[in-house]
């Protein structure tokens, strides 16, 4: 438990973030792009079509891991946000506004496929239920959280008070995701549940495969977004001098 | 803890707290408002009137779809398994429209059992399996492929 | 319907968000460094000629 206490304190320190990630990054993205060519492997080339769908349930593999990301990143950013607000933790605010992005581009991907997706199955490429509305509101919520930051000039006030829309908007999620239970949607009902899949091993593997994927993107992606964030704001000071005259990495 | 910081942290969850209770009442009280669509049985009980724009979801009744000699007009059943409804539909159905399969049309009464549509989409289900198994699944006399009989699209 | 372009566009759109989102900081990053490193050099000369 010590060690890990060590560990958690060492993070609030720049220069020991800036090393360290550095040393992860390669690892992180060998893994996403190891997982991303097993997952497009088995689910575009091995996997069956589906029975009612056909080939367009191929989507499902970009679709389903964004989707589920876009909420991830959004509850992840708000507990960070929670930490930067009661704690003012520096490097949690610096990871939450950094984790904004990449949040709204998944929801964006998440967005734009299933309409993609929807238009050859249902008929349409959108309709305004419960589901498809709520993912819209969250990309919304993205970009209310990146713009609020933006406006102001102090990053640790910045944080603060954008930490407090991400904050209101988490009522946003268990909305998104009890969306098709609580009301008739168009949207069908989740095929993955605590109760068990609807979806076949065949295709179920190379989803996975690809949420794991993902998931190995947004650790890599934060983690570059991160260390950017922490140059801009301590150019001024020596670690970053030292850091950039010395071994660039 | 530090006394400020868990001034801050009650802060937060009283902001958390309010929010949700507001998204709450909001919810509740525009449930009508979110009904996307509505069933056969609905129309029946809430006596929903001719003339007014909604949508109709349901399951196609088996059997039920016709085409007009000129091609341009279909007509099939809705049913929720209670009630049923005759739909009338001049536009291109979508891929997966096929007997006992859900759909959702947009449209009018145009009189207590009959309703003109302007839109149907099609509603599949959460079940992702390949063709094989679906198969072997009827064979099994469980009803799973739609009776691809009358694909139209 | 062929259902090909929209399978590919799906793909083509996850590609060039998720490459854009991987680019843009990678290039920021760059171009931060080679200020920060110019003004440093900057700050060097200026005190070399200052003494």
């Amino acid at each position: 438990m010590n060690r890990f206490m060590l560990f958690i304190h060492k993070t609030g320190s720049p220069p020991w973030f800036y090393n360290f990630s550095g040393k992860l990054l390669p690892w992180t993205w060998g893994v996403f792009l190891v997982l991303l060519v097993a997952g497009l492997y088995l689910g575009l080339v091995k996997a069956p079509p589906d029975y009612l769908q056909g080939e367009s349930a191929r989507i499902m593999y970009i679709h389903v891991p964004s989707a589920y990301m876009s909420m991830m990143i959004y509850a992840l950013m708000a507990v960070m946000g929670v930490i930067g607000l009661v704690w003012h933790v520096r490097m949690a605010e610096i990871m939450m506004i950094s984790s904004a992005p990449i949040g709204a581009i998944f929801t964006a991907i998440a967005l734009a496929t299933g309409s993609l997706w929807g238009r050859p199955t249902w008929g349409t490429y959108w309709v305004w239920d419960a589901r498809l509305t709520s993912e819209l509101v969250l990309l919304f919520l993205y970009l209310g959280v990146i713009g609020l930051y933006a406006a102001y000039d102090e990053p640790r006030k910045a944080a603060r008070a954008a930490a407090l829309l991400a904050l209101v908007g988490v009522v946003n999620l268990p909305i998104i995701h009890y969306s098709v239970t609580w009301w008739n949607t168009l949207h069908q009902p989740p095929s993955l549940t605590s109760e068990g899949s609807a979806i076949h091993p065949s295709m179920l593997v190379p989803l996975l495969i690809m949420v794991v994927a993902w998931k190995f993107f947004y650790i890599s992606n934060l983690l570059v977004r991160t260390r950017l964030r922490l140059i801009e704001q301590d150019q001024r000071k020596r670690w970053v001098h030292h850091i950039l005259s010395g071994a660039d990495r | 803890m530090h006394p400020t910081r868990k001034r801050r942290l009650i802060g937060v969850l009283v902001i958390l707290a309010g929010v949700a209770i507001a998204a709450s009442i909001t919810l509740v009280s525009l449930q009508q408002n979110m009904l996307f669509f509505v069933s056969p049985s609905d129309i029946e009980e809430q006596n929903l009137p001719v003339g007014r724009e909604f949508r109709l979801g349901g399951l196609v009744t088996p059997g039920s779809v016709s085409r007009a000699d000129d091609g341009l007009m279909v007509q099939f059943e809705i049913n929720d398994g209670v009630d049923s409804v005759t739909v009338k539909f001049d536009g291109i159905l979508p891929d997966l429209f096929r007997e006992g399969q859900g759909v959702i049309a947009r449209g009018q009464l145009e009189s207590h059992e009959v309703f003109v549509a302007h839109e149907v989409l099609a509603k599949h289900d959460e079940n992702y399996m390949p063709p094989e198994v679906a198969d072997a699944l009827e064979e099994k006399g469980m009803h799973v492929v739609p009776s691809s009989g009358e694909r139209e699209g | 319907m062929s259902h090909t372009p929209f399978i590919v566009g799906s793909y083509l759109i996850a590609l060039v968000l998720l490459g854009w989102c991987a680019l843009a900081p990678v290039l920021q990053s760059n171009k931060l460094k080679r200020f920060i490193l110019s003004r440093q050099l900057f700050t060097e000369e200026k005190d070399a000629s200052d003494s």
